[in-house]
């Protein structure tokens, strides 16, 4: 869209030729202004280019009544409007007024009398010449663009160093421009902010300071950009103009006018967040600058993608080197084991099998598999059990000693969990120690265990809930990836604790933390009924 | 050791345990004893647990293995020698892997590869191993199916054979092979094919070292089965695949379904098209006449082993010794210091009226001496043989369709070599009804006097003697089926293959049969004696009987 500023000090012939221009076919025509000085001029000028919505072509008659003369006047308008173009006309063609228009950067000098046709075929050259220029400075500035955060996602392999760069590498790139990332937990199904985006981003508005997730039923242009990600599994984005006319908008920050929400995906196309731009002008993002925030988002999901392959990997070579020598010795105790349930295999055939000494070998060979199975990599298939029965006879065991008391919630008499036996009681003694020594300090110690059938009968959840100081944030998305400790070393059992539960195809999480309410882990497995479809099959 | 064919429950089998842990070792030794089982220790360590391991298994026949998953080190995590051992153990032993490795789900996507092997982990009880190993054992031992014999004297037989004499010291192996090549049977009926007269229970081909029979698997077809020394056994499965298996015309010819190669023994079970009656052309020849017997070899030679004659090729300046020596596995070199040694002492009869030559020293001069040898020819046809085509390889049906077993010795041979073959068979037969020897050295002279490879005329196969009358129209029939199918025309090709059989015959036999030798050597001196006139008349005029 063209935006046209003609100057001349015949206000007659200003308006005709503001009226020809309105009337030319194929040129399209969003306003023309006119002025009878240079100095009315320039001002219209600096005020469009503040507005971000600049003159694109000047009209400028040489002879003017003033202390400027058009050139002069032309030299000044495009140093506030670089982009654009200006014609000089004159009633008084002379040949060094010609070559000093162009010298002075002149698109076009035109002596008067002209056709306005003439002039229609001119403007119409020069918006297609302009058109050509602008895409070729957009590409370079996304090329420049990409170059940059390109070089931002490289620098690290942590989520939080990589959003910091490339974070800063935005704010830099985009002008006046809010940004932050929110990244999906597809388990709790909401959107918090990614690591290091509070540097970026700050929440003004105090109703909201505390918050940090986005729950995706909630509502806000993010999570509904999140929802339909979900459902179409390719990249979505919503250009809101004006927020105060979408109903989900969430009021953060009470300067915002426009917001730009775009997803972003993982090499799979799964949901790994969304980028949020918001500005404080209406209609702040134009159609031109899609093709960059796409871009920015390809990139920022690039970085997201390889920081969470490689937290995998740090978790998976922390728990191999910790499990090796493990396994060695696992080995050696199978291999005894094995002697011990062959002689006493041997002394129970021998004495006879109801004879007392027959007894005391079966029981010798039950103690020798029971050995066998408690170290957690025998691998042993799972098996179901009634979980509630299950927990609360094991976790009343386990707390007695340490003067523990638990309050249980269960709610699925009748569900049998899959499990591996001695590995799930390990893990409930781990998770009972970690509670036990987060609450050393306090009087009264006790726990809150409850179950919950979801996910059409195929899942049971185990919330395991302490009343210790908890987790802090700042641990948190580390808690089962790296060894976690209060103390100088140690701090394995969570990675152990992940270890066993993966090994059952379950999950283990630490829920958001709340202060002073304690840790709260919430446990997944599979029931019998998810299991027997999948042999039955 | 001592086996007790209709009682199979007694026999314990072997089963080799390969165990670094000494104490695992007697503990493993302990249960095998009290499970029914002859335990057989590998001892030592590392390497030499590894090669006494095999040295063991060889020497006590073992049938079963109990072997450690690391027997190198059993601190390396990645030790997996104990699979490397029972793979190279082969199939003559079933493996059963015992193990303490931590991740048992990958230890068994490792054995998938192995579906012979079988896996216990060291922490499962022991009655979960007995079972194990008793499966294992139920799949390759008689003993722990109980596989019942209808007629287990006829094991006793075979085990009394040459060929059972090579498993005297472990003779549950002949009823091993049974169990392995009918893997679900639980009772077996075995007929011999040859139903000989009982007057008469001497092969009259060399064959020692195999025997055929007929078994019958409860409502099943029966199998014919050939029972033979391991290595040829797997021979014969070799030269079936490259030879036979889908390259025969015709509709009836065997099929080989199983194989099973114990240590010293080995089994080839062939199934076949055609009536659940079959007999050998043996005994065909006895009880049918020339007629039937005529029809017999022409649907064999045209219909059944035609393709190979059709796709013969020539070669040139070949040694026919030679050729006759790659399918009898080199015999000569085998015998010559012993056999060769020998002399034919002859028949004084006719050595009076004929000055026939010494065949076993003509034969060393004139043929295995390779500067003088008299039967390289220019030109002759070679292509697949049977190698070893006589009356008891070749099975008809009551219908009289005919097809071949026995695969031992087939591959590229002298085109002639099968008609020859059967022809001496045919010949040797005789040796039994000697008493008109007159009538028999004409019938000599008979088959000895063509140049040209045809057949006979009407009035030289006439004879005072029925059965030397029937031999000579038979031989008659198979000289015109060899004139047909291979194109030779000189008879001294055939003639040289004639004396290759004979002299090989008599050489397999001289010392467990040193009466039957002579016969052989007779024909084999007279071929000679042929040789030596040839372009002149036979019988020559000067000597001759009248």
């Amino acid at each position: 869209m063209n935006r046209l500023l003609v100057l001349d000090d015949n206000e007659r012939f200003a308006d005709t030729l503001k009226r020809n221009i309105a009337g030319f076919d194929e040129y399209d025509t969003e306003l023309v202004e006119v002025a009878t000085t240079p100095h009315a001029a320039i001002h219209l000028a600096q005020q469009a280019t503040e507005k971000k919505q600049p003159f694109t072509v000047f009209l400028i008659d040489q002879n003017l009544d003033a202390e400027l003369d058009g050139i002069q006047t032309m030299k000044e308008l495009l140093a506030v409007s670089p982009d654009a173009d200006a014609i000089i006309f004159t009633g008084f063609d002379t040949p060094q007024d010609g070559i000093r228009a162009y010298e002075e950067g002149a698109s076009r000098y035109l002596p008067k009398p002209f056709e306005p046709r003439e002039l229609g075929f001119i403007l119409k050259e020069l918006s297609r010449s302009r058109k050509v220029r602008l895409e070729e400075a957009r590409q370079r500035r996304q090329f420049k663009v990409a170059a940059s955060i390109a070089e931002a996602v490289g620098t690290s392999l942590k989520l939080e160093t990589t959003m910091d760069a490339v974070l800063g590498t935005l704010d830099e790139l985009f002008e006046k421009t809010r940004l932050c990332v929110l990244l999906y937990d597809k388990h709790q199904k909401f959107l918090s902010f990614a690591p290091a985006t509070l540097k970026y981003y700050e929440i003004k508005n105090p109703q909201y300071t505390q918050l940090d997730t986005f729950h995706l039923d909630q509502g806000s242009i993010a999570c509904r950009v999140a929802k339909e990600t979900l459902m179409s599994r390719k990249m979505e984005f919503v250009n809101v103009g004006d927020i105060n006319k979408d109903i989900d908008y969430k009021n953060l920050n009470p300067d915002t006018k426009s917001e730009f929400c775009i997803s972003l995906l993982n090499s799979n196309n799964d949901l790994l967040g969304v980028l949020v731009l918001e500005r404080d002008r209406i209609n702040g993002f134009l159609a031109s600058e899609l093709d960059l925030i796409k871009m920015v988002a390809r990139h920022i999901s690039i970085a997201i993608e390889r920081a969470q392959q490689s937290e995998e990997l740090e978790y998976k070579s922390i728990v191999s080197t910790r499990t090796s020598w493990a396994a060695n010795i696992a080995h050696g105790i199978n291999s005894e084991v094995n002697n011990i349930l062959s002689w006493a295999y041997l002394i129970r055939k021998k004495a006879g099998e109801d004879t007392e000494i027959g007894k005391y070998a079966l029981n010798i060979e039950e103690s020798a598999a029971q050995l066998a199975s408690i170290n957690p990599w025998a691998n042993k298939p799972s098996e179901p059990v009634l979980i509630d029965t299950f927990l609360q006879e094991e976790l009343l065991e386990i707390t007695k000693p340490k003067d523990i008391h638990v309050d249980f919630l269960l709610s699925a008499p009748d569900v049998k969990a899959m499990i591996k036996i001695s590995q799930f009681k390990n893990t409930l003694r781990l998770l009972v120690n970690n509670a036990s020594k987060a609450m050393k300090e306090m009087e009264e110690k006790r726990i809150f265990v409850s179950t919950c059938l979801t996910n059409n009968n195929s899942t049971i959840e185990i919330l395991f809930k302490d009343f210790g100081p908890g987790i802090s944030e700042d641990k948190h998305s580390s808690a089962f990836r790296i060894p976690f400790t209060s103390k100088q070393e140690g701090g394995y059992g969570l990675l152990f604790i992940r270890q066993m539960i993966e090994d059952m195809h379950g999950q283990i999480r630490l829920l958001p933390y709340e202060k002073s309410s304690g840790a709260e882990f919430l446990i997944q497995l599979q029931t019998s009924d998810s299991t027997s479809n999948f042999q039955g099959g | 050791m001592f086996i007790d064919f209709s009682d199979l429950k007694k026999t314990k089998p072997r089963v080799l345990i390969v165990e670094n842990k000494p104490s695992t070792r007697v503990a493993n030794q302990s249960l095998l004893m009290e499970w029914g089982y002859e335990p057989v220790l590998a001892m030592g360590a590392g390497a030499s647990l590894i090669a006494d391991a095999k040295r063991q298994a060889e020497d006590k026949r073992c049938s079963l293995a109990l072997i450690d998953l690391r027997i190198l080190d059993d601190d390396d995590e990645q030790d997996t020698s104990g699979l490397t051992l029972a793979e190279e153990l082969g199939d003559k032993i079933r493996s059963i892997i015992l193990s303490g490795y931590q991740n048992q789900n990958v230890l068994r996507a490792m054995l998938k590869k192995h579906t012979e092997i079988e896996f216990v982990s060291k922490t499962d009880t022991r009655e979960m191993l007995q079972k194990t190993l008793d499966e294992e054992a139920v799949k390759c031992t008689a003993a722990k199916r109980n596989l019942v014999f209808e007629n287990p004297k006829i094991l006793e037989e075979i085990a009394a054979s040459p060929l059972g004499k090579n498993t005297s010291e472990y003779p549950d192996q002949l009823v091993d092979v049974f169990a392995r090549l009918f893997p679900n049977a639980k009772k077996l009926r075995l007929e011999k094919l040859d139903l000989r007269p009982a007057s008469s229970n001497v092969s009259t081909v060399p064959r020692p070292n195999s025997v055929v029979l007929k078994v019958y698997e409860e409502n099943y077809e029966p199998f014919v089965v050939k029972l033979a020394r391991s290595e040829k056994i797997i021979k014969e499965v070799k030269n079936y695949t490259n030879h036979i298996h889908r390259r025969l015309t015709g509709y009836f010819s065997a099929r080989l379904e199983r194989n099973a190669s114990l240590w010293d023994i080995g089994g080839a079970a062939y199934s076949y098209v055609g009536e659940f009656d079959v007999t050998t052309f043996s005994r065909f020849y006895e009880e049918k006449t020339s007629t039937e017997i005529d029809e017999c070899l022409g649907t064999f030679f045209t219909r059944i082993w035609g393709r190979h004659y059709e796709q013969a090729h020539d070669e040139a300046n070949v040694s026919l010794f030679n050729l006759y020596s790659q399918v009898w596995d080199n015999w000569y070199e085998k015998r010559k210091d012993d056999f060769f040694r020998t002399r034919f002492k002859g028949s004084n009869l006719l050595r009076a009226e004929r000055s026939i030559p010494e065949p076993i020293q003509w034969f060393k001069e004139k043929i295995a001496t390779p500067s003088n040898d008299v039967s390289i020819v220019e030109k002759t046809r070679v292509g697949v043989t049977h190698g070893d085509l006589h009356g008891d390889n070749l099975l008809v049906d009551t219908q009289k369709n005919v097809w071949v077993i026995d695969f031992e010795r087939c591959g590229e041979g002298h085109i002639l070599q099968d008609f020859i073959e059967l022809e001496a068979d045919i010949f040797n037969r005789l040796e039994e009804h000697n008493e008109n020897f007159p009538a028999y050295l004409k019938m000599c002279d008979t088959i000895l006097k063509q140049e040209q490879i045809q057949g006979f005329d009407e009035s030289e196969i006439a004879s005072e003697d029925p059965r030397i009358e029937k031999a000579l129209k038979t031989i008659s029939k198979l000289r015109a089926l060899a004139r047909e199918h291979t194109k030779i025309t000189d008879a001294r090709e055939y003639l040289y293959g004639l004396l290759f059989n004979m002299m090989f015959r008599a050489a397999m036999i001289y010392k467990t049969d040193p009466q039957k030798n002579e016969r052989p050597l007779l024909l084999a001196s007279l071929i000679c004696n042929r040789l030596d006139h040839w372009g002149k008349p036979w019988p020559p005029n000067e000597q001759g009987l009248s």
